[in-house]
């Protein structure tokens, strides 16, 4: 989950200011299409197919559980193995929330794009790599760091979901069976973990405020 | 605008136009299942799990039921649900939203918590606890889904409220008489349904994966057919048969295609300032 959400960050908003560099050219069309399509598939659903492409089909990946059963690794091969299960997981949790944070990153980048002190960075002669990266991004960047705060929720529904595809023992398919087996003492432990993390997440967006933004400021 | 001018301005969105055909196609599919679907859902075949093939487009499953008439009445479950819940939430949300805006104070800052409350819990978590607690059943899923969308549309509503209730036409309904209720529901609502129209969009959309969701985890309604328990029947199979997974999950990804296209067309002609980029 964390990885799932850390990458999906980072490279929804390249994949979003790469579009937003030239709308409407093929690069942009096919990440919106991309994204588009990203936000409408459930990640259950494209975690069964892609268990049934690349475990079952092609045979590359392990298509259940969190590590090779009876088989004792040891360091590099622990790691490699652990890695080799978690891919298809991460993958079906990363494209959803990959998807939404490209689109948002695109949408405000053009939004940005428009604005007085952008039109004079250019005018000052800056060339377009300094005017993206230190004059759009960090302004276009507020509103999707917000997104990606509230989407922490939405994280933990799909990791439900994708767990109970690939049979990965993790939070959401421990809430979802102290749920069904009423382990309320369970339930509620995890409960406050994840609500923990969610405003814990929240804090840091918080924070990314202030580095993003000097004129936030926050005051007792 | 008439009714004429904003069809026409939709229009001009041809994504959201097709969408918007698709979707009446899904809902006449759904109506008249019995009519369309070439076999009957729950009989049972002798050719187990196949692929695609002449006599059944969509493959079978592994007691022989046809998928393809699976899917067609499978659409049921996730329209109904989709719009019901909805319903349910936005007439929470557009009561919490509109009182909650409107009379601002301690009502606001009680019903705003509330709503924060709501938001800051993993939602679909608590669709689960509802779902096995009141067990099955499609009224109660409406219900659980429907009580669980409605902080967005009550922020959507309040913002609209907190800024109508200080124009001069609110000020003169009060002036000359007009009740709270009146004003709020008559006079300041109205204005507020356009942002709540595109709420509705997102909400749906949200709903059907909900729906998908709960149904694949087996909270479903077990008597009705439904993509989600499709794909959870999929899931036993998957090794076997990649078909049975692939086209329920076909038809609820495009549904949501279509109601999210659906509904930006909506945001470009109700929002004609934000879409025009």
């Amino acid at each position: 989950m964390v990885p799932a959400l850390l990458f999906s960050a980072t490279v929804g908003i390249l994949l979003g200011v790469l579009s937003a560099r030239k709308p409407y050219s093929l690069a942009d069309n096919t990440i919106s299409v991309f994204s588009l399509f990203g936000y409408c598939v459930p990640a259950f659903w494209l975690g069964q197919m892609l268990m049934a492409a690349f475990a079952i089909e092609l045979g590359w990946l392990p298509s259940q559980g969190m590590k090779t059963v009876g088989v004792d690794l040891q360091g590099v091969s622990l790691i490699i193995d652990r890695t080799a299960h978690l891919a298809l997981p991460f993958a079906a949790l990363a494209i959803r929330h990959l998807a939404v944070n490209a689109r948002m990153m695109r949408s405000s980048m053009l939004e940005v794009a428009y604005e007085d002190f952008v039109t004079v960075a250019r005018a000052k002669g800056l060339d377009e790599k300094a005017v993206i990266a230190h004059h759009m991004v960090p302004n276009a960047l507020m509103p999707v760091v917000t997104i990606i705060g509230v989407d922490v929720g939405f994280l933990f529904t799909g990791s439900v979901l994708v767990e109970s595809v690939f049979g990965w023992p993790g939070i959401g398919r421990l809430m979802y069976e102290s749920i069904v087996k009423r382990d309320y003492p369970v339930l509620m432990g995890n409960f406050f973990i994840t609500t923990v993390l969610v405003v814990v997440v929240n804090l840091i967006v918080d924070l990314i405020y202030l580095w993003l933004d000097p004129r936030v400021k926050y005051t007792r | 605008m008439s009714w004429h001018q904003l069809w026409r301005q939709f229009r001009k969105n041809r994504a959201a136009e097709i969408s918007l055909y698709l979707i009446l196609v899904f809902i006449l599919t759904a109506a008249l299942a019995d009519a369309v679907s070439p076999y009957d859902p729950f009989r049972l075949g002798d050719d187990t799990l196949l692929g695609p093939s002449p006599g059944h487009w969509m493959g079978t499953d592994d007691l022989g039921r046809d998928t393809l008439s699976r899917v067609i009445y499978g659409t049921r479950v996730p329209l109904i649900v989709g719009f019901l819940a909805t319903a349910t939430s936005m007439l929470l949300g557009i009561l919490i939203g509109a009182f909650s805006g409107y009379f601002g104070g301690r009502t606001d800052v009680i019903l705003m918590r509330a709503t924060e409350y709501v938001l800051v819990v993993p939602r679909f978590f608590l669709a689960l606890l509802g779902g096995a607690r009141l067990v099955t059943g499609i009224v109660k899923i409406v219900l659980v889904i429907g009580l669980l969308g409605w902080p967005e549309a009550a922020r959507v509503v309040r913002a609209q409220f907190l800024t109508f209730r200080e124009r001069e036409f609110v000020l003169a309904a009060r002036a000359i008489g007009a009740s709270h209720i009146k004003v709020i529901f008559g006079e300041i609502l109205p204005n507020a349904i356009p942002p709540a129209v595109v709420v509705a969009s997102i909400l749906i959309a949200r709903a059907i994966l909900l729906e998908a969701g709960l149904s694949f985890l087996g909270l479903g309604d077990p008597n009705l057919v439904s993509w989600g328990s499709l794909l959870s029947e999929a899931q036993e199979r998957i090794s076997a048969s990649v078909w049975l997974a692939l086209f329920p999950g076909m038809a609820l990804s495009l549904l949501v295609l279509c109601v999210n296209l659906f509904g930006d067309g909506i945001n470009d002609v109700l929002n004609p300032k934000l879409g025009k980029r």
